[in-house]
């Protein structure tokens, strides 16, 4: 396991989350929220955040399977690059959590500890390969409301040698992430984890 | 069988955005059945339909998606006429600060959509509805720029 980042607010350690409305009880949750439950894996279990999405358990089913195919999905844009376009939007959402969990699989796919250390210090500015600055500014350009992407990014996408199956691949998880980080950033917040 | 993504945009069978979306079978299938979660639900618990199809119209308009706002106005305008039940102010506040500037929102937000009369379960699907659109106006934006300059 790769050595953490922590800088300006931002950390690749694992963090918690806490949710600012009432989750479901699973006590008294139902059996269709309950098998949801169970479908969504392991970690959802003890999760404050798969608890409270519980309450509209069919969404969460649909949410997850998306999730999975757009982050998990085989071949096309290396899982990295994936992770990559997630964080930058992250960052620059300012979602900790999300930033936390992202750059964390960026780090162990990728291993590159200053990629990451630069993001999460200087965000856009930071200096980055061409390849790693293609991502990032397409990723930051569509994560924006509304979104900014133009010619000029998929150009650049398109000159670091990506297909344009592979840009497809990175407008999904980055569409994810506009997803992702708005349901964790407006019903909770991060917690160190105890 | 439907889908709104194809329908919005206007992507005939075929054609290379057609196939570019067939290269991923399985995130194609989920967008539109996360759509259909959202605003075909199965039995409308939480938020009524018409709510739904003006959170969504709200979003897209503010996301600068005319295709989607186009499918969501349609929508909203096939449903028979009823009177709004929910604090539409406090909702379309949220809403487009959801949208606009998630990372500014607080516990206080919540505390006042449920002030406003919604319950948890309502304020989820609010959310979802939000940041569903807000998915879909992005993968919409960057299939039309795809498309323009093949």
């Amino acid at each position: 396991m790769s050595a953490h980042v922590t800088k300006a607010g931002f950390t690749t350690e694992v963090l918690d989350w806490a949710a600012w409305i009432k989750p479901v009880d699973l006590a008294t949750a139902s059996d269709e929220q309950l098998a949801v439950l169970e479908e969504s894996g392991p970690h959802a279990k003890t999760s404050q955040y798969y608890h409270l999405l519980l309450h509209d358990a069919p969404v969460l089913r649909e949410r997850t399977l998306l999730f999975n195919a757009i982050m998990y999905g085989p071949k096309g844009l290396p899982r990295a690059d994936r992770e990559l376009g997630a964080t930058v939007e992250s960052i620059l959402n300012g979602c900790v959590y999300c930033t936390s969990v992202h750059a964390r699989f960026y780090l162990q796919l990728a291993k590159r500890p200053a990629t990451i250390e630069a993001l999460f210090e200087h965000g856009l500015q930071a200096q980055l390969e061409p390849r790693e600055r293609a991502i990032a500014d397409f990723s930051a350009a569509l994560a924006r409301t509304p979104p900014a992407a133009g010619k000029a990014h998929v150009r650049a996408l398109r000159e670091a040698g990506f297909s344009d199956e592979d840009i497809a691949d990175l407008v999904n998880a980055v569409a994810m992430f506009a997803w992702a980080n708005r349901l964790m950033l407006t019903l909770g917040e991060p917690r160190a984890t105890l | 069988m439907t889908d709104v993504i194809d329908e919005a945009l206007k992507i005939a069978p075929g054609s290379r955005l057609d196939l570019l979306r067939a290269a991923r079978p399985e995130v194609r299938r989920r967008t539109q059945s996360s759509y259909d979660a959202l605003f075909d639900p199965p039995e409308e618990e939480s938020l009524a339909l018409g709510e739904r199809f003006v959170v969504a119209l709200r979003v897209a308009e503010s996301s600068g998606s005319p295709g989607l706002a186009a499918h969501y106005r349609a929508r909203l305008e096939s449903l028979p006429v009823g009177a709004g039940e929910a604090s539409w102010v406090a909702i379309l506040r949220h809403v487009d600060r959801v949208t606009r500037e998630p990372r500014a929102l607080s516990a206080a937000d919540l505390h006042a959509l449920a002030a406003a009369g919604l319950d948890e379960a309502t304020i989820v699907t609010l959310s979802q509805i939000v940041s569903f659109v807000a998915y879909q106006v992005r993968v919409a934006a960057a299939l039309a720029l795809l498309g323009e300059d093949a």
